[in-house]
């Protein structure tokens, strides 16, 4: 299964994130069809009333939304993914930024070595 | 909670000679879920599964299946995978596959037949050709290939390679349905852990946890591999 | 249901049951044979192996009868049969008649071999041998011969139900709580009891209880005489022959209470390992 779990956090909630990352990275396209309940448990290899509950709170938040008939869509709304993208992106930053200073980098030094590390990617 | 729970166990225990390995166990389990039924080994999970199928009928306490005692009308709505294969050895896939067909009314030959070849068995090859894990395979797909009520799954991943593990837990998802519970006992918790949505933990005899898997981990902050590994420290 | 029980029963003994009845008319061709060639020693060996094979072929039938029912009952093949949707009822049923039919079965191969073996001992000729049982049936009618060989039958599957119920019972019995932990020796001591305890109730009733089928050239009569009495009078022009029914009787009694039992005992003490 290609959906990895953490011990601590309870699974839906891992859910949910993993499915924002999909969608933030556009991995998941706006307007696009999501697959049945059971087909994405299958996929993440999860239980279906777990993924059940995730996909619920994503249409509660307003990143999913159903018709009735044709079933479950990705949000369309461009701002709402960038809002999505920029929360993650600033998790990111700041998991980042604690890890470099509880490694003792100094604050003066950690913007030269993203840059660098940003350039080398960059590149590729 | 709904009014009609699938499965309803009140005071149950059961004995061996002296030895108590159920006591006064109370649960209920309710339709469209999988539950994992957790505990060391010999501490009552196959006693309670037998007692359920209806293969122990000697207990105090009451059990019901679909408001039934443990019957005919039980045993044509539960399918169980037992630990080890209850195939006669001179019997093939295909005899059991027949056999499977004759008696319940739930069972879905084509769809027997189609795993077979999905996990490239010959439904021609005897049971005593085979290895254990191929055996194990051969009953997981007899069992899930009925439509039945109530699933009870005893230790499905003991001895089973992990490529193999990952397929029983994807027949498990893909055969979710709302109308059915699959009841899966295991002592190897981790990979599975994701699958099950309710837990009843049993510790000698007693039940210890029964609650969700959510909620475990909400209120410990912990997985169900690290709870599992508190409570039964050594 | 009983219908598809049965089947799958035969499916599950044919193979052993057909080894047997094969290896049978291996060992029947090769005494005829030997008579054929007519050489001596051939003759003696295989015409003492013909008799030891029909011997056998009854024993071992009764003997696989019974671990046939100990092994789909009870061991692990019990996980499978003990869930099937089907009530106990049928399951014993299925098993008694197929059990039942290579019992008969056994008994036809034991009593061919025997006939081929009085036939060859009458150098391999058979004439002489069927022309004095000709003789035999000429002198009696038909319809008594029917009668004698109805009732001798009929005792026959009778005594063959009982020892099925017998041995179902003591095996039920040796897997429940109380005997499970030495379930093999268990069913074996408590089958041998209760066959004791039952051949004797048997006999006591046979000999005393006034009612019995006295046999006479004219068939069968149901007399209200009693056993003991005739076997004790000296003088038998009064009574012939006469075979107490009270036995029989009570077999079929002990047939109806013993597969009752086995069935409670699975409904309400199954405790499989």
């Amino acid at each position: 299964m290609p959906y990895h779990f953490n011990d601590t956090q309870p699974i839906y909630l891992q859910i949910i994130r993993l499915i924002k990352l999909n969608i933030a990275s556009g991995r998941w396209l706006p307007g696009e069809r999501v697959p049945a309940v059971r087909e994405l448990a299958v996929q993440f290899g999860v239980n279906p009333n777990t993924m059940q509950r995730s996909l619920s709170e994503l249409e509660r938040e307003g990143l999913l939304y159903s018709e009735r008939t044709s079933g479950r869509f990705i949000t369309k709304d461009a701002n709402q993914i960038q809002t999505i993208r920029d929360q993650m992106a600033q998790e990111y930053i700041l998991r980042f930024v604690k890890n470099m200073l509880e490694l003792g980098i100094h604050p003066q030094q950690i913007v030269p070595m993203l840059e660098e590390e940003v350039e080398k990617h960059h590149e590729q | 909670m709904s009014n009609n729970p699938l499965v309803t166990i009140e005071h149950l225990s059961k004995n061996y000679g002296a030895y108590p390995v159920l006591q006064d166990i109370n649960l209920r389990l309710e339709a469209g879920s999988i539950v994992g039924l957790l505990g060391p080994n010999g501490c009552g999970k196959t006693t309670l599964m037998k007692i359920i199928t209806g293969l122990i009928s000697d207990y105090h306490g009451d059990v019901l299946i679909d408001g039934h005692k443990p019957d005919i009308h039980t045993k044509s709505i539960v399918s169980y995978l037992p630990e080890k294969t209850y195939l006669r050895d001179s019997m093939r896939p295909v005899d059991a596959v027949d056999l499977f067909h004759d008696f319940y009314s739930d069972f879905d030959r084509q769809k027997a037949l189609e795993m077979l070849g999905r996990f490239q068995l010959d439904p021609r090859q005897r049971i005593k050709s085979m290895s254990k894990g191929m055996q194990e395979k051969v009953q997981l797909i007899l069992v899930m290939s009925r439509a039945a009520r109530l699933y009870l799954l005893d230790e499905p991943m003991a001895g089973v390679d992990p490529a193999a593990r990952s397929v029983i837990l994807d027949t498990i998802l893909t055969n979710y349905s709302e109308n059915s519970t699959v009841m899966l006992s295991t002592h190897l918790i981790y990979d599975v852990e994701r699958v099950f949505d309710h837990v009843i933990m049993l510790g000698y005899g007693k039940m210890i946890m029964n609650d969700t898997v959510d909620n475990i981990r909400n209120q410990t902050g912990k997985s169900l591999d690290e709870v599992f590994r508190e409570v039964f420290r050594c | 249901m009983l219908g598809k029980l049965i089947k799958h029963e035969f499916q599950a003994s044919s193979r052993l049951m057909g080894l047997m009845v094969i290896c049978a008319l291996f060992v029947s061709g090769i005494t005829s044979l030997s008579y054929a060639l007519d050489i001596v020693w051939f003759q003696v060996t295989s015409t003492f192996l013909l008799i030891i094979s029909a011997v056998a072929v009854v024993i071992f039938t009764y003997v696989v009868v019974s671990v046939r029912f100990f092994k789909s009952m009870y061991s692990q093949e019990g996980y499978l049969t003990m869930t099937l949707p089907v009530s106990s009822s049928n399951l014993l049923g299925a098993k008694v008649i197929v059990s039942l039919v290579w019992l008969i079965v056994s008994i036809l191969v034991c009593v061919g071999m025997a006939a081929l073996f009085l036939l060859l001992l009458y150098s391999g000729d058979g004439s002489q041998f069927f022309s004095s049982i000709m003789v035999i049936f000429k002198t009696v009618d038909v319809s008594i011969w029917i009668q004698y060989i109805a009732f001798f039958g009929g005792t026959l599957l009778v005594g063959m139900i009982v020892f099925l119920g017998q041995v179902f019972f003591a095996i039920t019995l040796a897997n429940t709580a109380a005997f499970q932990r030495y379930s093999i020796v268990s069913a074996v001591f408590l089958y041998l009891g209760i066959s004791l305890v039952m051949s004797t109730v048997e006999s006591i009733l046979t000999l005393f209880i006034p009612i019995g089928f006295q046999m006479t050239t004219e068939g069968l009569r149901l007399v209200g005489n009693n056993m003991l009495g005739m076997l004790v009078t000296p003088n038998s022009v009064t009574m012939s022959a006469t075979v107490g029914l009270g036995g029989f009787i009570f077999q079929l009694v002990e047939i109806v209470a013993l597969f009752f039992g086995t069935s409670q005992l699975i409904k309400h003490k199954l405790c499989i390992r």
